[in-house]
């Protein structure tokens, strides 16, 4: 069984982030720190608890991005991937789901996984798209949000539990292969071992370098980035801690809360 | 190619508290160039549903089949996709839910028209529409175009009002229905679990205290209860993280991929401000903060702003409560 793992390179959104002076993308200066997207962090762990729970099972981590998302990929090989894939694309700038999503299924049509694992969503823009997108371009099934899942491999069949909004989850049966973006919460995402350490310092990542794409699909584009206006102020509440909490009362009173 | 289709978003039948926002949405959007709006609603009885659309105004395209008994994105673009063939509309809009975003994308891969996701609002040039929506947690905004052609759009919850429903100034629209019988789909739903149902009723409570990471420890959550706990009509909220550390189960979860509340007072305790937690929170008619960071991004939103580390905050504000209530 093949499995790929779809994982991102995002800002760590409590740096400091400011926009550039073309007003086109974030300041990408050192101040921000990257780091890979927690919600593919339980897809890449997921995947490898499948690897464990089964034989004879290969797990791929792919990225598109710059060069410096190539650390994703370590950390990828470091926590139990066993093959990585750098597609690299140096555009800078707004990237849209869509071309992510393109330059994807170039390599996975060719590769014959048997189930795609993406996060949900990713942190920085919360698009949720290019599990769904992917899935659409290799003409595959797709559940979303996915937080339990178990393999039939008699039947080739996947039944999976996606939670939806408000505590609602369903049980969904889907044929493999398919894709699934997992939702935070399914696992535990391991801390590397020594062992993988070691292996993942010396292994070599396959590098992509897509050619200049000629897109059969119209994109989104980027005109401007700005900061939100901040619409409220609210009253800060001051004094020691005893005197906060009892003007909050005060206040809660007047308001016939209590 | 002209028109506004929209998709509303039911699970089991029932409609979900945001989702006629979507009206107000298409509403606005096809004043700038008088487009007729269509609705679209599935389900596997879904009638008097269709029949609520049809009283505000709207013509709408039922889906009753019995495999919509359960949410099934992967059914339901394929029936969006025959719709389009013969509507052909310029904007297909859904609710940035996780089924919604699916059912979008789907479409937007095999159509090749751009998405545009979590839009929270729109200014219109004379190239068209520019959609703005949120990156980095809502510290900077984007402004998307989809160029002139065709766009798929998800909308945020809470970003637009739902329209009140005032039927004596509308003309009932047309409702007609659609068959998807002949069409087949790999996804196949068979149960579905509320994890929600009996224990926590946010929705309906007046006061929702709500913890985030900051409370520090499951060991800690007896002071959110014990704060609900003196309100007449209090409940525990979470942000996704605590759900996610096993704190509180899913049902308290507010946000984006919980649930949306508008409460008469949201107490936000230790809530960084994340914005899938905030757009499912505010709404709410007074929104009080407590947290150690005063850089937290959820004081931008707040009515108060307490800066204090809650496990001595907490405490203190329980012993002030009795001493003067009780």
């Amino acid at each position: 069984m093949r499995i790929l793992v779809c994982v991102k390179q995002v800002p760590d959104i409590e740096s400091p982030l400011s926009i550039d002076e073309d007003s086109l993308w974030i300041l990408e200066d050192d101040r921000i720190a990257f780091r890979m997207n927690r919600y593919d962090e339980f897809a890449l762990e997921e995947a490898v608890l499948i690897r464990e729970s089964l034989v004879d099972v290969t797990v791929d981590a792919i990225t598109v991005g710059p060069s410096r998302a190539a650390s994703v990929l370590k950390k990828s090989l470091e926590r139990g991937a066993v093959n990585a894939i750098h597609i690299v694309c140096e555009t800078p700038g707004y990237c849209p789901p869509a071309l992510t999503a393109s330059l994807l299924a170039d390599y996975a049509r060719n590769n014959c996984y048997d189930l795609i694992l993406t996060g949900v969503m990713a942190e920085d823009d919360m698009q949720c798209q290019v599990g769904p997108l992917l899935a659409a371009r290799l003409g595959l099934p797709c559940a979303v949000s996915v937080v339990r899942e178990s393999i039939s491999l008699a039947g080739r069949t996947i039944t999976v539990e996606c939670e939806m909004e408000g505590g609602v989850a369903e049980t969904v049966i889907l044929p493999l292969p398919c894709l699934l973006t997992i939702q935070s919460g399914i696992n535990r995402p391991r801390y590397p071992s020594l062992s993988n350490v070691l292996r993942a310092k010396e292994q070599e990542l396959l590098r992509i370098f897509p050619e200049g794409n000629a897109a059969t699909f119209s994109i989104e584009k980027a005109l401007s980035l700005s900061y939100p206006v901040k619409s409220t102020h609210g009253t800060i509440i001051e004094g020691s801690t005893e005197e906060k909490a009892e003007k909050l009362l005060t206040l809660l009173h007047e308001k016939s809360l209590l | 190619m002209q028109g506004i289709l929209i998709v509303i978003d039911t699970i089991d039948n029932r409609l979900q508290s945001s989702a006629f926002e979507l009206l107000t949405f298409a509403t606005t959007l096809a004043s700038f160039d008088s487009a007729p709006i269509s609705v679209v609603i599935a389900g596997d009885s879904i009638g008097e549903t269709a029949d609520r659309a049809a009283l505000l105004g709207f013509n709408v395209i039922v889906i009753e089949d019995g495999r919509f008994r359960f949410p099934n994105p992967d059914l339901l673009f394929r029936c969006i996709r025959s719709i389009i063939e013969s509507e052909a509309p310029k904007y297909i809009c859904f609710h940035h839910t996780m089924r919604g975003c699916q059912t979008a994308a789907t479409l937007s891969a095999l159509t090749g028209a751009p998405c545009i996701t979590a839009i929270e609002s729109f200014t219109v040039t004379s190239a068209g529409p520019l959609f703005t929506r949120s990156l980095f947690n809502g510290k900077i905004n984007i402004n998307l175009s989809p160029g002139t052609g065709p766009a798929v759009l998800t909308v945020l919850p809470g970003a637009y009002p739902a329209p009140e429903a005032d039927v004596a100034i509308h003309k009932r629209g047309k409702v007609n229905h659609m068959q998807a019988n002949r069409i087949e789909s790999p996804y196949l739903p068979v149960s579905m679990t509320d994890s929600s149902a009996g224990a926590v009723r946010l929705e309906d409570a007046d006061v929702i205290v709500s913890t985030g990471q900051g409370i520090g420890s499951k060991e800690h959550l007896y002071l959110i209860h014990a704060v609900a706990s003196i309100f007449p009509n209090g409940a525990v909220g979470a942000s996704r993280i605590v759900c996610d550390r096993k704190w509180l189960p899913y049902g308290h979860q507010v946000g984006v991929t919980g649930k949306t509340v508008a409460p008469k007072l949201y107490l936000a305790c230790g809530i960084s401000g994340a914005q899938q937690h905030i757009a499912g929170m505010k709404g709410s008619q007074m929104i009080v903060a407590i947290n150690r960071d005063p850089k937290a991004a959820i004081f931008d939103i707040s009515d108060y702003i307490i800066v204090e580390d809650l496990s001595k905050f907490l405490p203190a504000l329980l012993q002030k409560y009795n001493d003067i209530y009780s």
